[in-house]
This record gives structure tokens, C-alpha cells and sequence, in this order.
């Protein structure tokens, strides 16, 4: 055997191939159901899309929310029923083609850690077919642990060894090495007691950001080297402190990544957590596991047994059961009430009849059984991810930022009424939804009704500043100033240094003709100290602090500070608001 | 090690152990070279696939402008175009951060053939991490030849 065939070919705990594949379904379809899919608002906008691939483009020119959402619950469906049926090479494959499709359909999702999940579900795809059964001697220690040649186990090990060798090499240049472009990630709150403590023991800031910086590439370098490496000698004792303090190092490499709060990699650190486990730790302690998922294949063929006993027949037990199943998936997708969420369940039904079909074929109708229920349970897992989880709150609400941005003010408002739907005992998100459906209805010129949703939002959220800002601005656009005052102050009271309340409630005060309400003297007061919070820089608070002190007849003061905000009008460009400022201080604008 | 409790398929058909050790060979090949399309430089606006994560040269500040041409009473008029308007949010942070050029120059081809565009410019200076100022990314697509053209500075 030569080195190249030695080091592809030689035997492996067939565990760790079958632990692999449980394992990574496992993260994926949670991944898929709690994170993939509150994106799904992306897609199907102003008829514009780019695929990653420019055949893609001709295949489908535009992706759907629809087409997106429901190859995701699919994917998701098809890797849970990998994990409770059989992850069979076509189950396997199917999912690979459908989440890769899910990613490179558009360039909205350039995230590197899906393109390499592609690669995992690929290299998971070419293991051999182990099920539970293969695995049942583990549950007697007298006899020798089950091994596999598992080429494609090893080719995921080297996979992730190039993807953390190139991770590494990008970082080799000054900026790096300096740690000023660590210092760019991290975020400072998570990341100030760590540096208290370095600076404790006489370490200085940049010092800890340099050394940070190094140590990610000397780790990422060490475990690249260790993957290539990884093989069964993991086994052998002398090996084993070795390889678990390489775990360790990955833990806290990809931990810290976490804490220290560098965003946008969704779950890429316990992927690799993941797989370092797999990798790296001994075969005999994933024996609990793996005797764990024998015992549930085995649960789910007496439970195939016992159905396959009741009833009039086998067939007339399997139909029964097939159409309660069909009706479950139905029913979840509709209830799941995303786009596509439908066709995903329904497609998955015809899925699960073409697999019961076929070992029904082939005389097992226990087979059969099995298929069923585990297609069942798969979809009432993701019914229950999605459900138990903010995603449809989530998906809605961004949903409707999009279409607001766009200006499409009725999509908008259904998405907000939705979210609102989906925030169940979430107040604040309950209370924003309210707040960006009041707004729609605003930019559509329905103020009553955006006023009602104001007020929806306040009696949901009393403290809720926002809410109570844009009442205000509602009441004193129609001219209900007295209203308009109380909640500017309410919104003041919740959030004192919030310089459009403070501008506006100054301005209101200062020209009401109301003389209740007008008060020149507080007027001023709200208007320096928004001044003083912009630094002198916004012309609006200028302006309306020139008007408090016209209003109570302090003209040097009014005059000096015009001459500033004219001045900023004129540096920003607007010149049509320097001359109405000059026109108000009685002036005649300079010549340009 | 026992016989008995190896299994493979590999190790039953010889010549499917030649097929694995070719598809391994091309995957490995693939996935050594692909990232190195980008650090040799051949494809710097199209970082996709190079494992650049949280590297110096993904953090830059960019600034984007876009210019639109319309013919207006028989005259062309150069004005800003409004990114925010026209896309939506999740399109314009790529188009605003410059990180996928090749986005740019789809959007460009698209927004030239809606009607009264004659011409569409994109700009976009960038600053690294460490403060470098790389030079000034310039695109313009025209209703004749809707492909992006680059300027003379791309870099």
C-alpha cells in the first residue's frame, strides 16, 4: 500500500463517519430553519437579481421569496429525515443540490461558510451508507469496534485544513499583524474586561490586539496542520493529549470568535466546534452517542412493527398512515405561513410517498412504516424551529422595512400587521411593528389610521420614545398641538437627550399662539442643550433656537446664531434656507 | 486490527478505489487553486470562494456615487442617482461597500436599459483598515453598450 493509499484508505471507527453525517444534519437543519430562513425577505425585489453562477440567471432570472423559502423547509425536511429515517447517498444528495442552489441562486448571499458547508455536505454525501445497524456492536464492548474505509472523511479533513491555511495566509500583512484590523472587528463592550484585565498585569491595549492578531494565525496555521493529520491516531494513547488540546484550542478559538462578538459568520464557530469534535476527539467517547442513535432506529422499527401489526392489513394500516402524515405536512406548511413554506411540505409529501413507494415495491413494508414516520417527525421539528423561534416575527418586520423602503406602502403595512401577528409576548418588537405600520399608513396619507397604530404601539409599550415621537408629529401635522406637546415630553421623559424631540418640543413652545402653551424661556432652554448635543452642527436646531430667542425678544442672541446656521445652510449648499434664515433676522443675504 | 469488521466499498471493486483517488485528485486541485484566482490578483473584485475571512483586505470604508444621464427636452442631463430609490436595501450594501464589482457591473447593464437613460456612471473611493486610499473605482454602462466599461484607475 502506498503512502497515498494509506492515507485515504486506511480503516476508521466507522462512529465517527456515522456521527459526522448525524451530527452535521443535526446544526444544519436548525441552522437552515432558524437562521437561513428570517433572510428569505431579500429575495424578489425591484425585478433585479444576480445568481452566483450566470447560468443560474437563465434557469431562474428572478428568485422568489416563494422559490427560496421553500427550497430552505426542504432542505430542512430532508436533513432531519437523514437524521430519523436513513441518510441514504440520494437523501444526501438532494440536500447538497438544494442548499447549494439555496446560496448561489443570488449574490445577496455571499457568505463564505455556506459555500463551505457545500463542501461538508459533499464530502458527508460520499461517505459510505452506514446506518444504525452497522453500528450495533457497539452495545457489546467484548467485540471489536466497527471500522470503514471512509476516503471522503479524510477529504473533509483536508478540506477544512486549505479553508484555515488560506484563512491564515489572507491575514499576512502589516494591517493585521499591527492588530488594527482585529481592533475593526471586535466588538469594545464584550472586549473591555479582557483588556482590563491584560492591562492589570501592565499589557498594553495595542500589545493585546498585536498578540491576538498573531496568535489567530499561528492557531489557524496549527489546526490546518492537525486536520491533515487527523486520522485514527487518535486512538493511540501517547496521541490523545495531543489531539484533545487541539480540540481545546479550536473551543476557544471559535468561542472567543463568538464572545468576543464578531458578527455576520451565522453558526460558522459551532460548525467547526462541531467538526473538531468529530475529528479530534477519541472514538470510545462518542460510544454513548452512537448507542443513543441505535437505540432511536430501533425505537422507530418497533414502532414500524407495531403499526405494521394493527389494522385490517399492512396496506390499509400504511395508506392510513401515509394520509395522516400528508395532512400533518400540509396543514404545518400552511400553518408555518411563509411564502413557499407550502410547496416545501408539499413537495417533501410527494418525497416521502416516492420512498414509502419504492420499499414497499421491494416488500418491506416496515421499511415502509419507518420512511413515514420519520418524514412526520421531520416536519413537525421545523414546524416547531420556526414557531418556537422570532423567525416569522422577524422575516415580517424586515419585510416590511423593505417594502417601505421601496415605497410600497400596502405590502408594507400586511408585513407589519403580520410581525405583529408573530410577536406573541415580545412587546418591544409587538410595539415596533405597530410603530412601522403607523408610519406606512403616514407615507400612504392615512393619518387617522397611523395615528391609531401610534397609539396601538404606546398601549402596548408605555415607555416606548418612538412611538410617542411620531404621535407627536401626527397631532401637530393636524393640528393638535395641545396632544402634540404631551407626547413629545412623554418621549423626552424616556429618552432625554434625543435631539428631534428636544428640537421639536422647543419649537412648539416657542410659536404657539397659544399663550397656555407658548414658553420662550423653556423653549431656549430645550433648543441649547439640542444645539449642545449636535455640537453646534445641525441647522434645524439652530434655526429653531434663533426662533426661541426672537420669541423672547433676546434679538443679539437670535442674530449671532442665525449668522451660524446661515452659514452652515450655505456650507452644506442649501442656499434657498440661508436666505430664509437672513430673511427672518431682517437681514439681506450676503452675495455669494 | 480484525478483518472482519472493516467494510467498504472502496475495498470491494478495485477499480472504484482508481475512480475516489480521481475525484479526490480533481478536488483537491480545485479547491487548492480556486482561492488563489483571487490572491494572485486575477479576479480582485471577486473575493467569493477565497476563504478571506476577517483579513485587512475585506475591511474597507468606501464611498459610492452614482451619476444617471437622461435626455430631457432633447438635452442630456446629468444628475445623481438615487441609489436608495431604485433598490432594495439588501442590493445596496454590496453596491456601496464596492465588495462585489462584478454586482456593480450587473447593475449598471440593468438600470441603463430602463427608458430615458442614456448613460450611467458609478463611482467609489475606498479607504482600508490602515487608512490606504486605493484608487478610485470608476464604471459606466451606456444604453449602446450596455457592458460596463472601466476607468481608466480601476484597480
Amino acid at each position: 500500500m502506498n503512502a497515498w493509499n494509506r492515507y485515504w484508505y486506511t480503516p476508521l471507527a466507522s462512529v465517527r463517519p456515522y456521527l459526522l453525517v448525524k451530527s452535521v444534519l443535526a446544526i444544519f437543519a436548525l441552522d437552515l430553519c432558524v437562521l437561513m430562513l428570517r433572510r428569505g425577505h431579500w429575495y424578489g425585489h425591484a425585478d433585479f437579481n444576480i445568481a452566483h453562477f450566470r447560468w443560474l440567471d437563465t434557469l431562474q432570472p428572478l428568485p422568489t421569496q416563494t422559490s427560496y423559502n421553500c427550497v430552505l423547509l426542504l432542505t430542512a425536511i430532508l436533513a432531519l429525515v437523514g437524521i430519523f429515517y436513513s441518510a441514504n447517498r440520494l437523501i444526501l444528495v438532494l440536500i447538497l443540490t438544494l442548499y447549494t442552489y439555496s446560496w448561489s441562486m443570488s449574490l445577496h448571499d455571499a457568505f463564505q461558510h455556506h459555500y463551505f458547508i457545500s463542501l461538508v455536505l459533499f464530502c458527508v454525501a460520499c461517505l459510505p451508507n452506514l446506518c444504525a445497524n452497522d453500528l450495533s456492536t457497539l452495545t457489546d464492548r467484548n467485540r471489536p469496534e466497527p471500522m470503514h474505509v471512509a476516503w471522503s472523511f479524510r477529504l473533509l479533513g483536508v478540506t477544512i485544513a486549505i479553508v484555515y491555511a488560506y484563512a491564515a495566509i489572507a491575514k499576512i500583512d502589516a494591517a493585521w499583524f499591527s492588530g488594527f484590523t482585529l481592533q475593526q472587528f471586535l466588538r469594545p463592550a464584550r472586549f473591555e474586561p479582557i483588556l482590563q484585565a491584560f492591562a492589570f498585569c501592565g499589557v498594553s491595549e495595542q500589545a493585546v490586539y498585536r498578540l491576538l492578531a498573531v496568535g489567530t494565525i499561528v492557531i489557524e496555521l496549527m489546526l490546518a496542520g492537525t486536520y491533515l493529520i487527523a486520522t485514527d491516531f487518535q486512538n493511540r494513547s501517547r496521541y490523545r493529549v495531543f489531539y484533545l488540546g487541539m480540540w481545546a484550542l479550536a473551543l476557544i478559538f471559535h468561542l472567543g470568535i463568538e464572545i468576543a462578538g464578531i458578527q455576520n459568520i451565522g453558526w460558522f464557530s459551532f460548525y467547526m466546534i462541531l467538526l473538531a469534535t468529530v475529528f479530534f476527539f477519541p472514538s470510545e467517547c462518542f460510544r454513548p452517542l452512537a448507542i443513543g442513535f441505535v437505540r432511536m432506529a430501533s425505537w422507530f422499527d418497533r414502532a414500524s412493527a407495531w403499526s405494521a401489526g394493527r389494522g385490517a392489513g399492512p396496506m390499509l394500516a400504511i395508506l392510513l398512515i401515509a394520509f395522516v402524515v400528508i395532512i400533518g405536512l400540509f396543514a404545518e406548511g400552511r400553518y408555518l405561513d411563509l411564502p413557499g413554506a407550502t410547496y416545501a411540505f408539499g413537495f417533501s409529501a410527494l418525497l416521502m410517498i416516492a420512498f414509502a413507494a419504492n420499499h414497499l415495491l421491494r416488500a418491506r413494508p416496515q421499511s415502509a412504516y419507518c420512511c413515514l414516520l420519520a418524514w412526520g417527525t421531520a416536519g413537525s421539528v421545523v414546524l416547531v424551529a420556526v414557531v418556537g423561534t422570532t423567525v416569522r416575527l422577524d422575516y415580517y418586520l424586515q419585510l416590511g422595512h423593505d417594502y417601505r423602503h421601496l415605497g410600497q406602502w400596502t405590502a408594507a403595512k400586511d408585513a407589519y400587521q403580520k410581525a405583529a401577528d408573530y410577536a406573541g409576548n415580545d412587546l418591544p418588537s409587538a410595539a415596533a411593528a405597530q410603530l412601522h405600520m403607523g408610519r406606512s399608513f403616514w407615507s400612504a396619507e392615512q393619518p387617522q389610521r397611523a395615528i391609531e397604530r401610534f397609539q396601538n404601539a404606546i398601549r402596548i409599550w408605555p415607555g416606548y420614545p418612538e412611538a410617542h415621537y411620531n404621535l407627536a408629529i401626527a397631532f401637530h401635522q393636524s393640528q393638535q398641538t395641545h396632544k402634540a406637546l404631551v407626547h413629545f415630553r412623554e418621549a423626552l421623559k424616556y429618552r432625554p437627550d434625543w435631539i428631534p424631540a428636544l428640537n421639536q418640543t422647543a419649537k412648539i413652545l416657542a410659536v404657539a399662539p397659544d399663550t397656555e402653551l407658548k414658553n420662550p424661556d423653556v423653549a431656549i432652554t430645550l433648543a441649547e442643550r439640542a444645539a449642545h448635543l449636535s455640537g453646534g452642527q445641525n441647522v434645524d436646531v439652530l434655526v429653531t433656537l434663533v426662533i426661541a430667542y426672537q420669541a423672547a425678544g433676546r434679538q443679539k442672541m437670535a442674530l449671532s446664531t442665525g449668522k451660524r446656521a446661515a452659514a452652515l445652510a450655505h456650507r452644506d449648499g442649501n442656499v434657498e434656507l440661508a436666505q430664509k434664515i437672513y430673511k427672518r433676522l431682517g437681514m439681506v443675504a450676503p452675495a455669494p | 486490527m480484525p478483518v472482519d469488521n472493516v467494510s467498504s466499498a472502496v475495498n470491494a471493486r478495485p477499480g472504484t478505489r482508481i475512480l475516489a483517488s480521481v475525484l479526490i485528485a480533481i478536488y483537491l486541485a480545485v479547491q487548492l487553486l480556486l482561492p488563489l484566482r483571487y490572491y494572485s490578483g486575477a479576479s480582485q473584485a471577486d473575493p467569493r470562494f477565497s476563504w478571506r475571512m476577517f483579513s485587512s483586505t475585506g475591511q474597507k470604508h468606501c464611498l459610492a456615487k452614482a451619476y444617471e444621464i437622461i435626455r430631457q427636452d432633447g438635452k442630456l442631463l446629468e444628475r445623481p442617482l438615487q441609489l436608495d430609490s431604485v433598490l432594495p436595501r439588501s442590493w445596496l450594501h454590496i453596491l456601496k461597500t464596492s465588495h462585489q464589482q462584478n454586482v456593480v457591473e450587473e447593475f449598471l447593464s440593468w438600470y441603463c436599459q430602463r427608458p430615458g437613460i442614456v448613460q450611467v456612471r458609478y463611482e467609489s473611493d475606498c479607504t482600508l483598515a490602515d487608512g490606504t486610499q486605493l484608487p478610485r473605482i470608476r464604471l459606466e454602462s451606456d444604453r449602446k453598450a450596455p457592458l460596463p466599461r472601466k476607468g481608466e484607475s480601476l484597480p
